[in-house]
């Protein structure tokens, strides 16, 4: 099976045995301390995708074995939680892993409310631009 | 009855059903009021009861519905007349909301403006008595002068005065209400020194018409904007209030059907004050459910709901600075409708969105108020929290103790 879908459904369970909306949320706020902080050099060096309420930094690199890196940060707790799960589910994988796993973990989770919003948050745009990195390194 | 507020909170709440669900399981606590009030079964009955019994097009027809949904349009000016005190139903024009209302002044005023002139605003402006002006302004290259705010966040009067005095001063723009902090600006001073100085005011009363006097031939102002869905009303409909002389004068800037009097190709004539502002097939059904809101909001008293609204927004901002690591924005020394505030560590978002998985519904963001809070209080996010005269005590209790949760849960430890 794809080790990205492998990893995302893993996750899914471990939101879904949370019935509690709050609790699922706290969840992820646990994740979010799990994503390595970037330098403001680094911030400098990636793309930003800005939504109305938050700001997302995402940066790409190739592996030797063509394998892509991802690195992430945003300034809101939330945003950070869900780019620590990204970060687990697309970091070290394939590009054509990656592009054959789309990110559906939030619907799956109970979650969802992040991405219908997507003005709120620019989330949507990075499930995107992590898709477009990997088809770039196809 | 919970006697400290007032009135009987139990009787109103059972007009507003929408309030008793769950929201992520827990009771809704709606205090999103500032973006949008909900809206109560008798306007909500009389809209539809409209569209079942005489719903027709209005100012056209002579036949027997056309006439009966003429006439509530017209009984429904008359309300929102009656409610502002203003001297004829010919100064109420009924608009999709605030923002189409000081779009309209604004651009029927910039033929007034050119360089050597001045429109003043003040640094609390919403977006929409902000951008109208400033972009009239950059068209006409009249000066658009932002009046700064005291400490405290209420509007410096003596900058004001001496920016009128400097004279030039076209047109004095303001809110009555601040929908950030919530200041309660006191318009009937500004229109007095606008006026002193031969400058028209614009009051944005978006969001005092809950829950402040306003008497507009006491206030003085020449044009007075509101929102129907601040207000107990639908969405799309709301009032633009000009003295009738001066409304007299302006140009319309949009046109159509029903506000014209004779079109030619040569030459088009316009109809008198209202229609003239008014192109198009109005939203003759939004006009009467803002009456029927207007009325309802008499019914409970206007002053028992402004007494409520302001003891319950007091009882927030009270749980709000008990809370370790919150921060309460401004401290005005009258207070309307709303108070915002931060979280030490903590982004706004992060705990809004907490806060709603406990049910509870506030703002988050820049509150269409970047001028305010990026470059007067260099904070550029808050939480606001609205309640309305539905809300109740113990509403404001499982706020506080949500939001004591969320902060526990989101800021930095040791």
């Amino acid at each position: 099976m794809n080790p990205a879908c492998e990893a995302q459904n893993e996750l899914v369970g471990d939101f879904n045995e949370l019935d509690d909306p709050f609790f699922r949320y706290e969840y992820l706020l646990g994740l979010a301390a799990e994503l390595p902080v970037m330098s403001d050099a680094d911030k400098e060096r990636s793309a930003k995708v800005e939504g109305c309420q938050s700001q997302v930094w995402m940066r790409a690199d190739s592996n030797a074995d063509g394998t892509l890196l991802f690195a992430f940060e945003s300034d809101t707790l939330i945003v950070r939680g869900i780019l620590r799960v990204m970060q687990l589910i697309y970091s070290g994988r394939t590009p054509a892993d990656i592009v054959d796993c789309e990110f559906d973990l939030p619907v799956r989770a109970g979650l969802d409310d992040l991405f219908e919003a997507q003005r709120r948050s620019g989330m949507r745009s990075i499930a995107s631009a992590v898709r477009a990195a990997a088809e770039v390194s196809s | 009855m919970d006697t400290e507020f007032a009135l009987d909170v139990e009787r109103v709440r059972a007009d507003f059903p929408i309030l008793s669900q769950e929201v992520n399981g827990r009771p809704l606590v709606y205090l999103d009021n500032g973006a949008t009030t909900q809206v109560p079964n008798p306007v909500l009955d009389a809209v539809v009861a409209h569209y079942r019994t005489d719903n027709a097009n209005v100012h056209r027809g002579i036949h027997t519905l056309s006439e009966r949904s003429t006439a509530k349009l017209e009984a429904s000016r008359e309300v929102v007349r009656a409610f502002l005190n203003a001297a004829s139903a010919d100064e109420v024009v009924f608009t999709s909301g605030t923002t189409a209302s000081v779009n309209m002044v604004a651009c029927a005023w910039e033929a007034r403006l050119a360089p050597g002139q001045c429109v003043v605003v003040s640094a609390l402006e919403h977006h929409v008595n902000f951008v109208p002006w400033q972009q009239a302004c950059m068209r006409s290259g009249a000066e658009f002068f932002v009046c700064p705010l005291t400490a405290e966040g209420e509007v410096d009067l003596g900058a004001l005065e001496a920016r009128l005095a400097a004279g030039g001063v076209s047109l004095v723009a303001m809110a009555h209400v601040s929908n950030v902090l919530g200041t309660v600006v006191p318009v009937g001073e500004v229109v007095r020194l606008a006026h002193a100085h031969g400058a028209a005011v614009l009051v944005d009363a978006a969001q005092s018409v809950r829950h402040e006097p306003l008497d507009v031939r006491e206030i003085g102002c020449d044009f007075l904007c509101f929102s129907g869905h601040k207000v107990l009303g639908p969405t799309g409909i709301g009032v633009l209030y000009g003295k009738g002389e001066l409304l007299g004068q302006l140009a319309p800037s949009w046109y159509g059907g029903e506000m014209v009097a004779q079109v030619t190709a040569a030459l088009t004539t316009f109809e008198e004050l209202p229609l003239r502002f008014e192109p198009g097939t109005p939203n003759y059904v939004g006009a009467l459910g803002l009456a029927t809101a207007l009325d309802y909001v008499e019914g409970v008293g206007r002053k028992a709901v402004a007494a409520r609204e302001a003891a319950l927004t007091a009882y927030a901002e009270e749980r709000l600075r008990a809370t370790k690591g919150v921060q309460v924005v401004g401290s005005p020394a009258r207070r309307a409708g709303c108070v915002s505030f931060c979280v030490e560590g903590a982004h706004p978002f992060d705990i809004a969105t907490l806060l709603d998985k406990l049910g509870v519904a506030v703002r988050s963001g820049s509150q269409c108020a970047q001028p305010l809070l990026d470059e007067t209080l260099g904070i550029h996010k808050v939480v606001r929290v609205s309640p309305a005269f539905y809300n109740t005590r113990e509403e404001i209790d499982a706020f506080g103790e949500a939001l004591e949760r969320v902060v526990r849960l989101v800021t930095p430890r040791g």
